[in-house]
């Protein structure tokens, strides 16, 4: 998974988006080790007081945490793997109908296209 | 930090200078062997080593001048000058490493060369077979003679300023280049004959000064010519090598001050 | 004290128009900054100034509270827009001198970067290609643990694999409470490390912002404003 930025919107938020979905795809498992704030920054070819934010956004949302000497871990609480898992299948289903919206389809219309995907 | 930089200025300076000396005293050497050895003493292959040698020795003059003067121009005023003058010195701190330095290759260059010479010299054998216990003797003598007149502590002064006058004279060279080369980095375009211009200005200068100076001092000086007491010739060429060195000492201060200021706020790097 | 460096009404002359015009800028520790604008907007002019290669044509400029001289390029880590090691050096004589004179040099940091790049201690800078020159220059730049680093055109006119190279150097290597300061005109190579931008235009400064607060007011990319300001 390669890390990759839009200028148009905060870098932040962008970072914040991409290891979450990084920790739910276990490209960081639950309850590893996560590397360093500089050397994720290093990786990611980002400001490290960026990333270093965007850690504590996510610790803030307790997806990560420190302890105080070892590090810093990705949570091993499936329960909130889960809960953002399900909250990022959310978030892209509503831009997804929010886009058929625009070309024209009732939500009704688009579930009925989806479960023709699913026979074929 | 001073001492670190003297470091960098001989390791840097000495790459050049040190081979060169090696190059010279060889030279000599073989010069000696071609002299001293029988049967090779061919007409035309002593001209042409003695020529070879002539030609050394100016070279090494010549050299000794170009570097210390490059140096100087490229270490500080050229694109290196990025990296020395973010070095946490202060300006006049390069100014003097740079100037001890070129006074020390001055003195090591006019050392070798006599070494050089004497090496050479004593190869030949004409040379070789004259008695010095003649010269001396007659050495022994004058002394005698200049002690017998209470001369002999003015002689000696008058040798210890002339050594000292050479030095000095040494670095007022140096820092007259220096301090050319520090106005002449000022012109945005020709910034070499800027300061080839600077160097003859300060020159004309200096000139000026010493005129004023030794007018000064021929009207004030009460001695009879040719007099009677040579002792007061020999104060009044004392007194006079003083006053010329204390004004050579001015202007060395002068110089130094104007290039280390130029450096400090004027600096044009490009 | 948290500013690093402080400019107050700082103007510079040439002798002809002002290359730098009564600029106010604060910096403060632990930021990467952008220095951006086109040629001749002055920044190689401020960075000159913060070095002591220049003196103020006016105005002052104050690294960690000192006019810069002696004691403030201990403090400051200067990358040049030029190539300016002496050629007869080899990278160990490069280090033993940087060690020497500056005490915030991690010799063994330059060391392993040197490595990394295939570059041993015996090669001589004459022997280097262009590329390799230019990182050398950055290698011993950032093997400082300074307080202000000064990186002038860091990324002009080199491939893209080479600006990752020295991008990452950055970010990698600058001491904890450092702040970076790199001059460019190409923005959209290194938007995403700033966490400033300073637009410098005919030597004002005509912006000067958080990145991300900036892309998040505008809806834009920093690359995008700068285009915008600087059009013709």
């Amino acid at each position: 998974m390669s890390w990759t930025f839009s200028g148009e919107r905060p870098i932040y938020s962008q970072l914040v988006e991409q290891l979450q979905l990084r920790i739910v795809t276990g490209v960081y498992p639950p309850g590893s080790r996560m590397e360093t704030v500089r050397e994720l920054a290093n990786e990611a070819a980002v400001n490290p007081n960026t990333m270093q934010r965007a850690m504590s956004e996510l610790e803030r949302r307790g997806l990560v945490f420190s302890q105080r000497t070892a590090g810093r871990f990705v949570t091993d609480d499936p329960e909130s793997i889960a809960a953002l898992r399900a909250e990022l299948a959310q978030e892209k289903i509503d831009r997804f109908l929010g886009e058929m919206r625009k070309l024209g389809y009732e939500k009704r219309e688009v579930v009925a296209l989806l479960e023709r995907e699913e026979r074929t | 930090m001073l001492s670190k930089l003297f470091k960098y200025e001989f390791s840097a300076t000495g790459r050049v200078f040190l081979p060169m000396y090696a190059v010279l005293l060889v030279m000599s050497l073989i010069a000696r062997i071609f002299y001293s050895v029988e049967g090779l003493q061919s007409d035309i292959l002593f001209a042409l080593i003695t020529m070879l040698l002539v030609m050394l020795f100016t070279a090494v003059w010549v050299v000794t001048f170009v570097i210390i003067i490059k140096r100087f121009w490229d270490n500080l005023l050229g694109r290196q000058g990025y990296l020395m003058h973010v070095l946490p010195v202060n300006p006049w701190e390069h100014v003097l490493a740079k100037m001890v330095t070129s006074g020390v290759w001055c003195v090591a260059g006019a050392v070798v060369s006599a070494l050089a010479f004497a090496l050479m010299l004593f190869g030949i054998p004409e040379l070789a077979e004259i008695d010095f216990s003649e010269f001396f003797g007659w050495l022994r003598e004058a002394v005698d003679a200049l002690r017998e007149h209470n001369m002999y502590g003015q002689s000696i002064l008058i040798i210890v300023q002339t050594v000292l006058h050479s030095f000095v004279s040494c670095f007022e060279f140096v820092l007259t280049a220096y301090a050319a080369m520090c106005i002449g980095q000022l012109a945005n375009r020709h910034r070499v004959w800027a300061s080839i211009g600077a160097y003859f200005g300060i020159c004309i200068v200096r000139s000026l000064l010493t005129s004023l100076f030794s007018e000064h001092r021929f009207f004030n000086v009460n001695v009879t010519f040719p007099a009677n007491m040579p002792g007061e010739v020999l104060r009044w060429i004392n007194e006079s090598l003083a006053l010329s060195l204390l004004l050579s000492l001015i202007i060395c201060a002068a110089l130094f001050f104007v290039s280390s200021t130029l450096l400090k706020k004027k600096l044009n790097l490009q | 004290m948290n500013e690093i460096l402080i400019c107050r009404g700082l103007a510079k002359s040439y002798g002809g128009p002002r290359a730098l015009d009564a600029i106010d800028l604060t910096l403060e520790r632990g930021r990467i900054v952008g220095l951006l604008g086109p040629n001749g907007s002055g920044k190689t002019t401020l960075i000159k100034l913060a070095n002591g290669l220049l003196t103020p044509t006016a105005g002052e400029i104050l690294i960690d509270g000192d006019a810069p001289g002696a004691v403030t390029k201990s403090k400051v880590s200067y990358l040049p827009d030029a190539d300016y090691l002496p050629d007869y050096m080899n990278l160990r004589d490069l280090m033993y001198m940087f060690r020497d004179f500056y005490e915030d040099f991690d010799a063994d940091k330059a060391k392993e970067m040197f490595t990394s790049l295939g570059l041993g201690p015996t090669d001589r800078l004459k022997s280097l290609s262009k590329g390799n020159r230019e990182k050398t220059q950055l290698v011993l730049t950032m093997s400082r643990r300074a307080q202000l680093y000064l990186l002038d055109e860091p990324i002009g006119g080199v491939d893209p694999a080479a600006r990752d190279y020295i991008l990452r150097t950055i970010i990698g290597n600058y001491s904890e409470n450092g702040t970076v300061l790199i001059s460019t005109h190409l923005i959209a190579d290194i938007e995403s490390v700033l966490d400033e931008v300073v637009f410098l235009k005919n030597g004002k400064i005509m912006l000067h912002s958080n990145a991300d607060e900036l892309r998040e007011r505008e809806g834009k990319s920093v690359d995008a404003l700068f285009r915008e300001v600087f059009a013709c």
